[in-house]
């Protein structure tokens, strides 16, 4: 399936794979939260959690232990934000194991995520300190990092959202070409459907867990330096 | 010498071989990280968890423009060649 072709009134758009696909996780994603939301709520403290109360539990607590060790006293303030993207993208990037388009292989994917964090940050210190409070950080160590700290500022952006995109559409190329070549060879080449767990070990397993962990570790680094922590 | 549509793709995919020499840096730079970690495992074998999590952050930072260059090859190969 190559996108959906959607009609509101007499316009057309073409709604990408990897688009559609992020849809239908965040819709999924929804219902299951809200559905264990309310197993939350009934939920006895004093006794030991079971069933779904125990696999958000782990959930929350490998959020925390991401983002904790950065913002230390606001960890409980950002976490339902913070917690509820790592579990989008983390699902989103495995999504590759299926055969299916990498959301985040998608660069308007990345580039809103990023965005955000941005929009995110920046807010946090204007809000904090006001507008020319955040100018007049920028002097801060000395006066003539003025044009560093810019250039770092408009940088992050960038870097967050390429290293995430760059690493998924690099790996979901690199496996494609190596089916596309294994089909190519077809008889003679069965052999190495022992060889292709090892690249999805790699690229779909391993590098999904480690750029979202990596993602979310400078996102709340950057809010610690902007909420003064 | 005309320039014509071949010589747009030859030379886009000439770009595209020349942007990868960008892989140099972050292998030497991972090379350091990793033999760094060894002799910190050398010399505190207790604390091994720790030093693996904080090389593997290390090294997924410093892959950062490793990926840079190979974003702009496979945009070259792809969009123009």
């Amino acid at each position: 399936m190559e996108g959906l072709l959607v009609t509101v009134g007499d316009k057309q758009f073409f709604v990408h794979q990897s688009i559609v696909i992020w849809l239908v996780l965040c819709l999924i994603i929804t219902i299951t939260l809200i559905w264990a939301g309310s197993k939350i709520k009934k939920a006895d403290p004093s006794k030991a959690p079971t069933g779904v109360v125990l696999v958000f539990e782990i959930l929350a607590k490998a959020a925390i232990s991401t983002i904790g060790g950065n913002l230390k006293g606001l960890t409980w303030k950002h976490l339902p934000l913070f917690g509820t993207l790592m579990l989008a993208i983390v699902l989103s990037n495995l999504m590759g194991l299926f055969g299916l388009q990498v959301p985040t292989s998608n660069l308007s994917v990345t580039g809103t995520l990023g965005m955000l964090m941005i929009v995110l940050i920046h807010g946090t210190d204007i809000k904090l300190h006001g507008i020319v409070g955040k100018i007049k950080g920028m002097f801060e160590p000395m006066a003539f990092l003025f044009p560093l700290n810019v250039a770092g500022d408009l940088a992050l952006p960038l870097s967050l959202s390429l290293r995430l995109f760059g690493n998924m559409l690099g790996g979901s190329i690199i496996t494609g070409l190596l089916y596309v070549l294994i089909k190519a060879l077809l008889p003679y080449s069965i052999i190495s459907f022992v060889v292709t767990p090892f690249l999805h070990m790699y690229f779909d397993v391993f590098s999904a867990l480690m750029q979202t962990f990596i993602f979310f570790t400078i996102a709340s680094f950057f809010l610690s330096e902007s909420s003064d922590v | 010498m005309e320039f014509n549509q071949y010589f747009v793709q030859g030379m886009a995919l000439l770009g595209a071989g020349i942007s990868m020499i960008g892989g140099l840096g972050p292998g030497i730079g991972e090379g350091i990280a990793a033999s760094k970690a060894c002799e910190a495992v050398g010399k505190n074998p207790e604390a091994i968890g720790d030093i693996r999590s904080i090389m593997v952050l290390g090294i997924a930072l410093s892959e950062t423009t490793g990926i840079y260059s190979l974003v702009i090859s496979l945009i070259l190969i792809f969009l123009k060649g």
